[in-house]
């Protein structure tokens, strides 16, 4: 049966999951972690960079190391998430030729799902490397409050790395499915609170005979574990600069220490009470004069500090649970997601908040991919035990005279949905009908995201009022919308998958798809060469060995046999110089056969 | 009324000759889809006509002879209800593991209770049963009569809850519901024509749902049933003047579908030909003619099959050739093919009937003439 892996795509981490023998495994990568840095750079040479190794280097590389990508995906350009991320990020956002926001690394534009799809590269490698099969398919996660455009662009992510996804599902759904996974008699209400790197995330559940139905969910794409580690930032920045005078903000390298300190000091904070800062030689004066960044961080100051982004979060949960219309005294246990909810202070709000202890039962870090692939599996798979239903998380609808928002596709409404709505000309004789499509909640069309625009062109002549167009919007089991418009008269349909103008084009998509495709073929070709060097130096070592031991003998033929070797091992070196792959491969079948000549005259 | 759960039984060794009544091409197309297993409800649903048509076909083919009904026995066990298997049908292995409804004939009784009618009862259009080949008949016809009328029956009839029925019965019977109807159960499979249908089976229950969940809605709908208790959906619809996102029913059968379904089956009919599978390609044609009375493919399949050993095939080659005759009462090919039928069958009186009465059409076709002086001599 085919595999369909599930990837949790985090803002700060990713996870891969497969379903095997009936339970959902998380698989680890290369260096035996379940959670893999989100984070993509391009070192001085050229060379891509992914994961723990990139991380290893921002704070030498800051400049183009990105991290927290997911952020900017499916934005648009002087959107406030590109101009916040343009202040705080070290990387450079230039403008793309969509209107989208690009990174420039090493001089050249990356589009956001290039970036994603890097990063979706390498879960996939993890899970190669595992499977001993490349994975062709994959369920990917995406916040709950992601639109259309996100999705979107995370789906062209998965194009470019060359997977397969047979479906995006929002990150608390996927924890619930790995939450109620296996309890066929589990018939509850949950609500699932999930606080990650990025994004935050509330949604409420109902589950009952193996369907897994989302009543509502809310949540804001600009709250998560990057924001509290910025409160420690600015709070250790305004601090410094108190008393040198000096904004360490300013400074890439220093900034990017002090991210990571705040990191780590926000994670121990959630079993101390207390941490200390330590950041010798943070910044170095024009005078010479070194300055270093000792201080000390208390629990209590910190949730200080993010007093007001916990409140935020507690709000969102109860505009979720009035969509609902449903009570907290209704929710019969609350799931914890996302590594910002080891906090002290974020678990007691959701204590108060709901009454009840939250539960222990998933994993932070690992519920959403393990959620994923049981997902993945349960679409590939004959039997229907587990059904999802899930929602769409905006309302969807269209820009009507004097700029108002009509919603024809209500917030929480189950997907797959669709709605018909019947349009008719205002004008006399006009021939055309503009459709300009929203996603949001807010009257004022303009306020919304904008998904697109087209236009219904051909109609017939007539009185205004004559003609009539209907328009079907649809909303895919993926969250994905798409139109359909029809000339009630002629038949004449015109069908368009919404796509804002930030999107890429077919044939960037194809561009990139090829290059990496080449790139994947050059990363198999250096691992091919690793392999061989290994191999290379251990011959090298053992004809030396062998030839030191002959040598001095008076057999010709042993001579012989160690001239030929020492041949072959002054060529053996040449090729480990060289890298070329040719040289390497021969000189290594010389040292070969070098080595069994010399064994043989030995015995 | 027949009862559509019972399953005729083809009669053996008729005397073709001295039938009773004669039947038509329809009734002899029945005839051949008749084996003993096949209900008399999914005969309905293959048929092609209207169910009415089909059950007066069935009854002159009890009064030529040609079938009987088996003694009634209790069907109960095996009335039709939500989730029932295809009876002999070709059931794909995916509706085994769909168990929506259990066997309990409490549901079963009331499932379609403000339906008008049953998926049994309902007509498909006959080239949909050609499309979504990894659905089994049964499914196909059942959403397909959902689609049909889903705009004639309230939320309540669709879910098949009744109309004080609690929070949690509306929530089950929607779960249930979904499990059957999302897309997702379709994942990967092959649904043709009939993923328009499934799809807004689902819109419509998805909507059901939402509606009967929330008590304000749920009241406001009630108040609009209770004024129109005669059509409710007309209601539902005034409820949102502007605009529904309910599914529209299907359109009604056109004429394209018959002539699609049609031309796919000729297709398959020649290929299977091609394949020298007799045998299927002669089904395929007999399917292709139960859509469209076409003589010229009953004629292809009646020449396939007098091809064939055996006697069964034989009758039906002199069936399928009968039938085209009574497309083209003027033309005297498939009268000849009969009487060549026959003639090779060494039954020269029968064959000596056919030759005449294509003599009669053309009295001075020569080679017909030949035949018949032939025949005479030797009886």
């Amino acid at each position: 049966m085919e595999r369909v892996i599930g990837i949790d795509l985090g803002t700060t981490n990713s996870c891969v999951a497969v379903l095997e023998g009936g339970v959902p495994k998380v698989i680890p990568n290369k260096g035996g972690y379940k959670t893999t840095p989100s984070i993509v750079a391009i070192s001085e040479s050229g060379r891509r960079l992914v994961g723990q190794m990139a991380k290893r280097q921002a704070i030498t590389n800051a400049r183009h190391t990105v991290y927290a990508a997911k952020r900017l995906i499916g934005r648009k350009w002087g959107s406030p998430a590109v101009l916040h991320c343009m202040e705080t990020c070290p990387y450079e956002i230039v403008q793309g030729p969509h209107d989208d926001a690009r990174i420039m690394l090493r001089g050249k534009e990356y589009s956001l799902p290039e970036i994603s799809s890097i990063i979706l590269q390498e879960m996939k490698l993890v899970a190669e490397e595992y499977l001993g099969e490349e994975p062709q398919k994959a369920v990917v996660t995406v916040p709950a409050y992601f639109n259309d455009n996100q999705r979107q662009a995370t789906k062209d992510a998965g194009v470019i790395a060359g997977l397969d996804i047979v479906r995006i599902i929002n990150e608390p759904t996927a924890a619930a499915l790995a939450y109620g996974f296996g309890k066929e008699d589990l018939d509850a209400t949950v609500a699932v609170y999930d606080l990650g790197g990025g994004t935050f995330d509330i949604s409420i559940l109902e589950i009952s005979t193996g369907v897994f139905d989302v009543l509502s969910t809310a949540g804001d794409t600009f709250l998560g574990g990057e924001d509290f580690d910025a409160r420690i930032i600015e709070h250790l920045a305004i601090e410094f600069a108190r008393e040198h005078r000096v904004d360490l903000r300013k400074d890439e390298m220093s900034l990017q220490r002090l991210k990571d300190a705040a990191e780590k000091a926000k994670i121990e904070l959630s079993t101390m009470q207390e941490t200390e800062i330590s950041l010798p030689f943070i910044y170095t004066k024009e005078s010479g004069e070194a300055l270093h960044l000792q201080t000390n961080l208390s629990r209590g100051k910190f949730e200080e500090l993010v007093a007001d982004l916990v409140h935020r979060a507690v709000k969102i949960c109860g505009a979720a649970i009035q969509d609902a219309g449903l009570d907290t005294d209704d929710i019969d246990d609350v799931i914890l997601v996302g590594g910002m909810t080891r906090m002290p202070r974020i678990q007691d709000s959701v204590k108060e908040f709901f009454g009840r202890d939250p539960s222990k039962a998933v994993h932070p870090d690992e519920a959403v991919a393990l959620g994923a692939s049981v997902q993945g599996a349960a679409l590939v798979q004959d039997d229907h035990d587990i059904l999802l239903l899930d929602v769409t998380p905006h309302a969807l609808g269209i820009m009507v005279h004097g700029g108002g928002f009509q919603r024809l596709i209500e917030a929480n409404t189950t997907i797959p949905t669709s709605h018909s709505h019947k349009f008719t000309t205002v004008r006399d004789n006009q021939t055309q009908v503009k459709i300009i499509v929203f996603q949001g909640d807010d009257d004022v069309a303009a306020n919304n995201e904008l998904l697109g625009e087209f236009i219904m062109g051909g109609l017939r002549s007539a009185p205004a009022g004559a003609v009539e167009v209907d328009v079907t919007f649809n909303i895919s089991a993926d969250g994905i919308v798409s139109v359909m418009a029809k000339d009630l008269e002629t038949g004449k349909e015109h069908s368009i998958t919404v796509t804002a103008t930030s999107g890429l084009t077919e044939e960037e998509l194809h561009n990139m798809i090829a290059e990496n495709a080449d790139y994947l073929v050059a990363l198999k070709e250096d691992e091919e060469l690793e392999r061989e060097r290994t191999k290379m130096s251990r011959l090298l070592r053992e004809v030396e060995k062998l030839v030191t031991k002959l040598e001095g003998a008076e057999s010709v033929e042993v001579q012989d046999a160690c001239d030929g070797a020492t041949l072959a091992i002054h060529n053996g070196r040449g090729a480990m110089e060289s890298r070329e792959q040719s040289e390497v491969s021969a000189a290594l079948a010389a040292l070969d056969s070098a080595k069994s000549m010399l064994e043989s005259l030995i015995d | 009324m027949l009862d559509d759960n019972v399953q005729p039984i083809p009669v053996a060794d008729v005397d073709y000759k001295n039938l009773k009544v004669q039947p038509t091409p329809e009734d002899y197309f029945l005839l051949s889809r008749v084996n003993g297993k096949v209900t008399i409800a999914e005969i309905c649903q293959i048929s092609g006509q209207p169910r009415d048509t089909t059950h007066a076909s069935l009854k002159r083919l009890v009064e030529a002879g040609l079938i009987r009904m088996p003694s009634p026995e209790p069907v109960a066990a095996s009335a039709p209800n939500f989730g029932a298997e295809a009876v002999g049908g070709e059931a794909a292995p995916e509706s085994v593991a769909a168990p929506v409804a259990p066997a309990a004939p409490v549901v079963a009784d009331t499932r379609w209770d403000g339906w008008p009618g049953e998926p049994e009862t309902h007509s498909m259009e006959p080239g949909l049963l050609a499309q979504g080949v990894d659905l089994d008949d049964a499914f196909k016809t059942e959403v397909s009569f959902m689609a049909a009328h889903l705009s004639s029956v309230s939320f309540y009839e669709l879910l098949g809850v009744a109309r004080d029925a609690g929070r949690k019965d509306i929530k089950g019977a929607y779960f249930k519901t979904s499990k059957r109807f999302h897309p997702d159960r379709f994942y990967g499979k092959d649904l043709g024509d009939i993923q328009p249908l499934v799809e807004s089976v689902f819109h419509a229950v998805n909507k059901a749902y939402q509606t009967l969940s929330h008590k304000g809605k749920r009241e406001e709908y009630d108040g609009t049933l209770s004024t129109t208790s005669s059509s409710p959906s007309s209601e539902t619809n005034s409820a949102q003047p502007s605009s529904s996102s309910q599914a529209a029913p299907r359109p009604a059968p056109t004429d394209r579908k018959r002539e699609m379904a049609f031309g796919v089956l000729l297709r398959q009919g020649e290929k299977h030909e091609e394949a020298r599978e007799f045998a299927e390609a002669a089904a395929s044609y007999k399917k292709a003619f139960g859509i469209k009375h076409d003589a010229a493919v009953a004629m292809r399949g009646a020449n396939l099959l007098r091809r064939l050993d055996g006697e069964d095939f034989v009758s039906e080659a002199v069936l399928m050739a009968k039938a085209a005759a009574q497309q083209h009462p003027a033309d005297i090919k498939p009268l000849v093919l009969i009487g060549d039928i026959y003639e090779e069958n060494e039954d020269y009186a029968d064959s000596l009937r056919y030759y005449e009465k294509a003599q009669e059409l053309e009295p001075d076709n020569q080679s017909v003439r030949k035949r018949i002086e032939f025949l005479k001599k030797l009886i």
